[in-house]
């Protein structure tokens, strides 16, 4: 995979397995059934909801991912070096973006796809902060030291995403969003000037003096 | 975007006409002697500086040589500004006792040269002939110094150019008024410096200032040496006024803002007829080249001064 940009997924994958913990938690009894959550296109799903039979499955949909107009900040910014044997640099400002899921289920029985509904916004009621256990940038929400780091997670109101999942019909849909960092590539290593080299060079008077001009 | 320094960039151009720095008396060198010298914390810190209007103490007195002092007071007399005039108990504080006579005068010599706004240093009595080859040498080595060497001989007092920066000023054995010359010769040449103050523009545009006569010095000699000063003036003004370069960012940004202010301050020389407008001037900063100078800047400047005595606007 090499160096490809892996925030977005990563996020992603975090989010589903948050919700795929909190929905196998709390009073459910021990033969309840394990509830997965995928992480896949829109469309699919609904298509293999025959397919899918008595089981319930929670498929959640990364739908919109627009910048955070509030974090906005252009140009570049100083890094200084880290004891790791970190580049002292400028590099470019990250660019956070909220990046909205619709989480919806399918199959099963109505009680099985309202209780997977409830779990996921207790679960997200509960996680503020999505931890994708790297740490997170400087000056991400979270970052000092000793407090809950992540990235913000809230439950948001959108009504209309089931169309925009391109769906025919209304379906039960919850939509959370995740504010998500996206770093710039764009480094320039720090170089100070560590000596000047002055040539200065200066002719003389066009006509030197004693000579006739 | 900003970056943490040692110390900020100064928000307006630190460029101002700077001289050709500071005048030096080396003479006949004498060292406090007895049990308990007195030594204060004075003497041993430098060279004493001495401004018009300065009384001189029996102290400096002694320890700088009859010589010196008298050039100095002469300097001083004819108009001249301030100077440093070397003296025993200084030298004794950075040069072993059990040094000779020659070797102190040649260490307060490279002292005098090592300090950072060394301009031009003369050397006169005991210390000329001791340090003669020494001074010599350094003349050769820096550029930024000018060597004024007193020596004898001849019939009539005469001066030698050793160079670009150094000359020999000759005088008849016996003759008793060698070091007040000396003192002249260098009111002289900073009577007639280039200055960015209003007097001198009025001044230089009556009638050219530094043109008094003196003995043994032709005046093609003496233009010489005022060009070499304005030249290392100019040199010397660039040089302190983009010093805080050091240690900033080298990026673009800080090539172009040094490339800026030398840029303006080259414009206003031209103006105040420093600099021959007709022939321009070219200011390039830039990456010093390869690897292991990337933490380097070049700043080269290319102009032509103006004739001593081009007609000098006198502005309002």
């Amino acid at each position: 995979m090499g160096d490809r940009p892996r925030t977005l997924h990563d996020v992603s994958r975090r989010l589903a397995l948050l919700l795929e913990g909190g929905m196998t938690e709390g009073p459910s009894d021990a033969e309840a059934e394990k509830v997965p959550v995928l992480l896949s296109h829109p469309l699919d799903p609904f298509e293999e909801d025959e397919a899918l039979g008595k089981r319930t499955t929670a498929i959640l949909y990364p739908i919109r991912i627009v910048p955070e107009r509030g974090l906005r900040r252009p140009g570049m910014s100083y890094v200084p070096p880290s004891p790791g044997g970190g580049a002292e640099g400028f590099r470019g400002e990250t660019l956070w973006v909220r990046m909205r899921f619709v989480f919806t289920v399918a199959g099963g029985s109505l009680e099985g796809q309202l209780g997977a509904v409830e779990a996921a916004l207790r679960t997200v009621h509960d996680n503020p902060l999505l931890d994708v256990e790297d740490a997170p940038p400087e000056g991400a929400p979270g970052a000092a030291g000793g407090e809950p780091r992540g990235y913000p997670l809230r439950i948001v109101d959108d009504p209309e995403s089931w169309k925009d999942l391109g769906l025919g019909e209304h379906r039960l849909l919850i939509a959370f969003e995740v504010t998500a960092p996206i770093e710039s590539s764009r480094f320039e290593p720090f170089e100070r000037v560590t000596g000047r080299d002055l040539q200065v060079e200066l002719a003389g008077p066009a006509h030197p003096p004693g000579r006739p001009s | 975007m900003t970056a943490p320094c040692a110390r900020e960039a100064p928000r307006s151009s630190a460029l101002r006409w700077r001289g050709a720095g500071e005048i030096a008396f080396l003479g006949s060198l004498r060292f406090p002697g007895g049990e308990d010298p007195p030594e204060t914390v004075s003497d041993r810190a430098g060279p004493r500086r001495l401004a018009a209007g300065d009384r001189v103490e029996a102290e400096l007195r002694s320890g700088a040589g009859a010589d010196a002092i008298t050039a100095a007071e002469a300097f001083l007399d004819a108009g001249g500004s301030a100077c440093v005039v070397a003296h025993g108990a200084w030298v004794e504080g950075f040069a072993s006792k059990a040094a000779t006579p020659a070797e102190a005068a040649r260490a307060a010599l490279s002292a005098l040269a090592e300090r950072d706004d060394a301009g031009m240093i003369l050397l006169l009595g005991d210390s000329a002939g001791q340090a003669r080859d020494l001074a010599l040498e350094i003349a050769a080595r820096r550029e930024d110094i000018f060597v004024l060497v007193e020596t004898r001989g001849g019939d009539a007092p005469s001066l030698a150019p050793a160079g670009e920066n150094a000359a020999t000023m000759r005088f008849p054995p016996g003759y008793g008024d060698a070091s007040r010359d000396l003192g002249l010769l260098a009111a002289s040449l900073c009577a007639g410096d280039f200055s960015e103050e209003r007097p001198f523009l009025e001044r230089t545009a009556r009638s050219g200032a530094g043109a008094d006569f003196l003995t043994g010095v032709s005046k093609r000699e003496r233009e010489a040496i005022r060009l070499w000063r304005r030249k290392e003036g100019l040199r010397r003004s660039i040089d302190r006024g983009t010093r805080w370069a050091l240690l900033e960012a080298n990026r673009p940004f800080l090539r172009r803002r040094v490339e800026r202010e030398v840029t303006a301050f080259l414009r206003r020389m031209e103006d105040l007829g420093l600099l021959d407008r007709s022939a321009g001037f070219s200011v390039e900063c830039s990456r010093a080249g390869g690897a292991a100078e990337s933490g380097r800047i070049e700043l080269a400047v290319k102009a032509r001064l103006a004739p001593l005595d081009a007609g000098r606007p006198v502005k309002a």
